[in-house]
């Protein structure tokens, strides 16, 4: 396997690790004024991912990072073609960053609820607008033969981006009810329970479409491949054991597996391409005539098998530190509301 | 001029810094009036609450978010 092949594995890893990740957050925060009724609850419910979720936004990071360094004629293309949505992209990320930190500080309804909203709809945007992104790589942007994005704003709303980024939005809020089923307690937990119900049914649609349409849109094989019958089983099993009593990990598990899968067939079906022209499939941009020259791809290895592990490792500890269930204190907090 | 992106029009560099003055102006604003409501506070009110409750050993920890 040539190096550039290794990092547009390593780039999809990247992705899948984000969605994984941050899929159950951007979850808990659309779900959180819904699992919790009381201010008290709906602590509960943003302190199961109090001390994750600015860790899982790194993985964003590398993810952009990555293509930057080992890829540079995709990063040029994609980050121009995407200015605005990622500009939209990045509000988002501010605005939901800083409400995690700030709604509990006043006590203040129109502070509070203001926050509220940053969360929801933040929670709700980032997903939304990267899966747009995501499908677009797929199924082609009007690109030049100097590899310059063409189209507007709105020629990058295509149909199967948007569908991309629904399915995204549809596995996150899976991913977070199961995610609150495995970390929340009393009325949050069975709250999170009771949605998923719903949401499994809506998840599950959303994920058949989205294989259905990854296999117009990629050609070839009309039978889906592995990764896609994965995601399929996965989402299927993890909207059953979601509405069990029990089975809290394993409901998790497989969220975390649909969403892999689901990230996971988007990168297979793209490669060798990184973005896809649908001005003409000569001005496509590939692994090949994208990548960085070979010795920063040497240097880039070296440098990613020495610290990958360690920001593993370390994310590991995180997850192990915190890994008791969140309750509401005794006694509710003042800034309760 | 020959390092720019010849997609990125002149109108979305103008979106682009208004949005992140108007982004960091709001937040810049919500920091200050909790700097002061905190500062007016004083210390009294942490050190009351601190006493009555005490730490407790099997009680959950405060909410931090």
């Amino acid at each position: 396997m040539q190096l550039h092949t290794v990092w547009f594995v390593i780039v999809a890893i990247f992705w899948i690790g984000f969605f994984v990740l941050e899929g159950f957050d951007f979850g808990v925060g659309m779900l959180h004024t819904i699992v919790g009724r009381t201010g008290t609850e709906r602590r509960v419910a943003l302190n199961t991912i109090g001390p994750f979720w600015d860790g899982n936004e790194v993985w964003l990071v590398v993810a952009g990072a990555g293509t930057f360094a080992a890829f540079p004629n995709w990063y040029a293309t994609m980050f121009s073609a995407l200015y605005l949505a990622l500009l939209l992209i990045l509000a988002a990320l501010m605005a939901r960053g800083v409400a995690f930190e700030y709604k509990g500080k006043s006590d203040d309804h129109r502070w509070q609820s203001t926050w509220t909203w940053c969360t929801t709809l933040g929670s709700l945007l980032i997903p939304l607008l990267l899966g747009i992104g995501l499908g677009d790589l797929l199924v082609g942007l009007p690109i030049n033969q100097n590899h310059d994005f063409t189209g507007n704003f709105f020629d990058l709303l295509t149909p199967y981006g948007v569908w991309t980024g629904l399915t995204l939005v549809g596995l996150c809020l899976l991913h977070g009810a199961t995610f609150l089923k495995l970390k929340a307690t009393d009325g949050v937990r069975l709250r999170a329970q009771s949605v998923a119900r719903p949401l499994g049914g809506v998840a599950i649609a959303l994920v058949l479409g989205h294989v259905i349409w990854t296999r117009a849109v990629a050609g070839g094989a009309d039978v889906p491949e592995p990764v896609q019958i994965l995601a399929l089983i996965a989402v299927i099993f993890a909207a059953r054991m979601a509405i069990s009593n029990e089975y809290d990990g394993w409901a998790f598990s497989a969220s975390a597996v649909a969403i892999a899968a689901t990230i996971g067939s988007i990168f297979i079906d793209l490669y060798p391409n990184v973005m896809v022209s649908s001005t003409k499939a000569a001005y496509n941009l590939t692994v090949n005539n994208a990548a960085s020259a070979s010795y920063a791809l040497k240097v880039m290895t070296i440098v990613a098998v020495i610290f990958f592990p360690l920001v593993l490792l370390y994310q590991s500890w995180s997850f192990y530190v915190f890994r008791a269930r969140v309750k509401a204190p005794a006694t509710p907090d003042q800034a309760d509301g | 001029v020959s390092a720019d992106s010849p997609s990125v029009t002149s109108t979305d560099i103008w979106i682009s810094l208004v949005s992140f003055v108007l982004i960091y102006i709001a937040l810049g604003a919500a920091d200050v009036f909790l700097m002061l409501r905190y500062a007016r506070r004083g210390l009294d009110h942490e050190e009351a609450a601190e006493s009555e409750v005490g730490p407790s050993v099997d009680a959950a920890p405060a909410l931090t978010y």
